[in-house]
């Protein structure tokens, strides 16, 4: 479905996507997550045909937007993170301009309207200026719109932005309705908990790179060899910091007042062993619970780690040809994003926080374009072909 | 037959009928100009007391008429034009256009179109206040008819320098600001190599820097309003003058029509250098 190869983005001196590479198949609901700054919008944008990028190639279904720009834009729907609206303009009126656009008569326009307006749960609002609507229906008729050409993505930039929960709770469940539908969509998002509710792929970026990306239950496994276990100590709290400090394969993250936490390696026994061990030594222990890997602890712990220490998810095959690192999903035709094997950018390493984003020494990897425009022409023919896809 | 109108020209016409600011606007250029009209008359009936007298000045009506349309034209048409792009960029609905299938030079030309259409709708309301000097003053149908042509070419021309305005600043009065400046250069400008030349006579230069001015409304409808007005006596000027400076046209009719063609033709160019502007990713053809 969507093949992003290569894709850099430099503002002047200033490196905003650093040769992403990921490739989303047909029907999934992908997660773009990342802080600010990460590149996800430039990415976004670079995807939507809205900024050239340095370098790189983005394909949909095969098309390509600097080749084949119509079909490209065919292809998608894109929904950015502020629906702009003009005055004077009714909801019917607004969907025939988009429709006259793609070529769609006003009696299918206006049958269509209909169904996409059910659809978002809009119903009956046709005739309601569009600048008078709230700013979730404002969102949502957005998403009719995209959908008006029958795209096969849908791209949406901060779909929740602004939108108070119950229109958040709406959009979603547009969303859910949409992708159960066989739509491909990409979804760019800050709102961790509704993208690990509704996305079944992933990618986290930060500084330029694609950090991780793979199915959910994949991502989230990253990691998941060290848990923390948090214990409730009643008395005794010196004691149980020294006697935890001789265990082995175990160490202390952090110690609060009452509360010791632990990095372990989480399976029941091994909690087991410690709770005893700690009664044992007269530590008296209040509760216990294990902290469970989630997108939110995985996303702080992946944008803040160095470059190179990011695990893959289990069963992915780190290599400088492997896709986005999981099982489920096809190797990209180049590079994978950021995994063990994967060489740091020219500029900055993707994934270091600490690091702040440099001046590009020289740009001399811009001087691989041309090189890499020729490989891109004849990987181009040969995905025309059928063959990487 | 199904005649498919631009999408933009279609919203943006439907959109502007509906506002009060539209009907306000075409009925100020009528007051504006029966004010003009009415002045007009006044000063003729002072200076000529028979009626023989009177009619022949009424004639006089329609270069004072037209040029007063034209001026107006000529001051709003760069708020309607250089606005255009800037104000959807503004609107945060210029995203959207882009990703659509509508290619640049369509989304530009739609909105050339509509600000064209809008100022040919307060050009035809005004036809019943020309039709005066056409009715007493004996002036042809057929004048009337290429005065609209050629203010609708004089709106696309103006208009593509303003939308090209619009795709220079991202900021709705930088883009304004802009567009005078580059109408002071074509209305103003263009007669600055001719005044250099007449300094320094040479009849080589003389004929580009006459040929400049095709680029200068001013200039061409000046032609325009002398052909209407003094018919041959114009033509065996611009025949003197042709002959002593080596000018290519002996008619003015002629010189009118070029010059309506070369507006036209830098119209298009305006539009396609907004369309390049912005363009985001340029397309490019397999070999």
């Amino acid at each position: 479905m969507i093949y992003i190869d290569n894709l850099t983005k430099v503002y002047g001196k200033y490196l905003a996507v650093n040769k992403l590479n990921l490739h989303v198949p047909k029907g999934d609901l992908f997660g773009f997550v990342g802080p600010n700054g990460a590149g996800k919008t430039t990415t976004i944008r670079m995807l939507c045909g809205l900024l050239k990028p340095t370098y790189g190639l983005i394909t949909i279904s095969g098309h390509d937007i600097v080749y084949s720009p119509d079909q490209y834009k065919k292809s998608i729907g894109y929904v950015p993170d502020f629906f702009g609206v003009y005055d004077n303009l009714k909801v019917k009126e607004y969907m025939e301009f988009y429709g006259s656009i793609y070529g769609i008569d006003d009696r299918t326009v206006a049958k269509m309207t209909g169904d996409l307006l059910e659809l978002v749960n809009l119903k009956n609002l046709e005739e309601q200026y569009v600048d008078t609507l709230s700013r979730g229906m404002k969102q949502r008729l957005c998403v009719a719109r995209a959908l008006l050409h029958n795209p096969e993505l849908l791209i949406m930039d901060e779909p929740s932005s602004g939108l108070d929960p119950r229109a958040r709770v709406e959009m979603k469940e547009v969303l859910l309705n949409l992708n159960s539908m066989g739509k491909t969509i990409i979804i760019s998002s800050h709102i961790l908990s509704d993208i690990a509710e509704m996305c079944n792929s992933v990618g986290i970026m930060n500084r330029g790179c694609l950090v991780t990306a793979g199915r959910m239950k994949d991502i989230l496994s990253i990691g998941v060899d060290k848990h923390h276990l948090i214990i409730n100590v009643k008395s005794n709290m010196d004691e149980a910091i020294s006697h935890v400090k001789e265990l082995p394969e175990v160490s202390i993250n952090s110690v609060m007042e009452n509360e010791i936490v632990i990095n372990c390696g989480g399976s029941d026994e091994e909690v087991n062993k410690i709770i005893m061990s700690l009664m044992q030594a007269g530590v008296l222990i209040g509760g216990f619970r294990k902290e469970e890997q989630n997108l939110e602890t995985l996303f702080m712990q992946l944008t803040s780690q160095v470059p190179g220490t990011v695990q893959a998810p289990n069963g992915m095959q780190p290599g400088p040809m492997a896709g986005p690192m999981n099982p489920g999903m096809q190797p990209g035709p180049m590079a994978g994003p950021m995994n063990p094997g994967m060489q740091p950018g020219p500029a900055f390493g993707p994934g270091n926080a600490s690091a702040q984003p440099e001046p590009l020494p020289e740009l001399d990897f811009l001087k691989e374009k041309k090189s890499f425009e020729a490989e891109s022409s004849e990987a181009e023919s040969n995905t025309e072909g059928g063959e990487n896809i | 037959m199904n005649i498919r109108l631009n999408p933009i020209l279609k919203k943006d016409l439907r959109v502007t009928s509906r506002t009060m600011k539209f009907s306000w606007g075409i009925f100020i250029f009528e007051a504006f100009l029966g004010i003009i009209f009415l002045f007009a008359m006044a000063i003729i009936y002072d200076d000529n007391l028979g009626y023989t007298g009177i009619y022949k000045e009424m004639v006089a009506l329609f270069p004072i008429i037209g040029g007063t349309e034209l001026g107006i034209v000529a001051l709003i048409m760069p708020i309607m034009t250089a606005t255009a792009i800037t104000q959807e960029r503004e609107k945060q609905t210029f995203d959207i256009l882009l990703t659509t299938v509508m290619t640049p030079m369509a989304i530009i030309r739609g909105k050339v179109l509509s600000a064209v259409a809008r100022v040919m709708m307060f050009i035809i309301a005004s036809i019943p206040l020309m039709a005066i000097s056409f009715t007493v003053g004996g002036i042809g149908w057929s004048a009337l008819f290429i005065y609209l042509i050629s203010t609708a070419v004089f709106a696309f021309y103006v208009g593509s320098l303003g939308i090209l305005c619009s795709t220079l600043s991202h900021k709705s009065i930088a883009s304004i600001i802009i567009a005078y400046a580059f109408y002071g250069v074509i209305f103003g400008g263009t007669y600055m190599p001719m005044l250099i030349v007449a300094l320094f006579m040479n009849s080589v230069t003389f004929v580009f820097s006459a040929l400049l001015l095709m680029l200068n409304p001013i200039t061409n409808f000046t032609v325009f309003f002398s052909a209407v007005l003094a018919g041959d006596d114009l033509n065996d000027l611009l025949a003197g003058a042709s002959n002593q400076l080596g000018l290519p046209f002996t008619n003015a009719w002629v010189w009118f029509a070029v010059a309506n063609l070369v507006m036209l033709g830098m119209g298009v160019f305006f539009q396609k250098l907004a369309a390049r502007r912005i363009e985001p990713v340029k397309r490019k053809f397999k070999k």
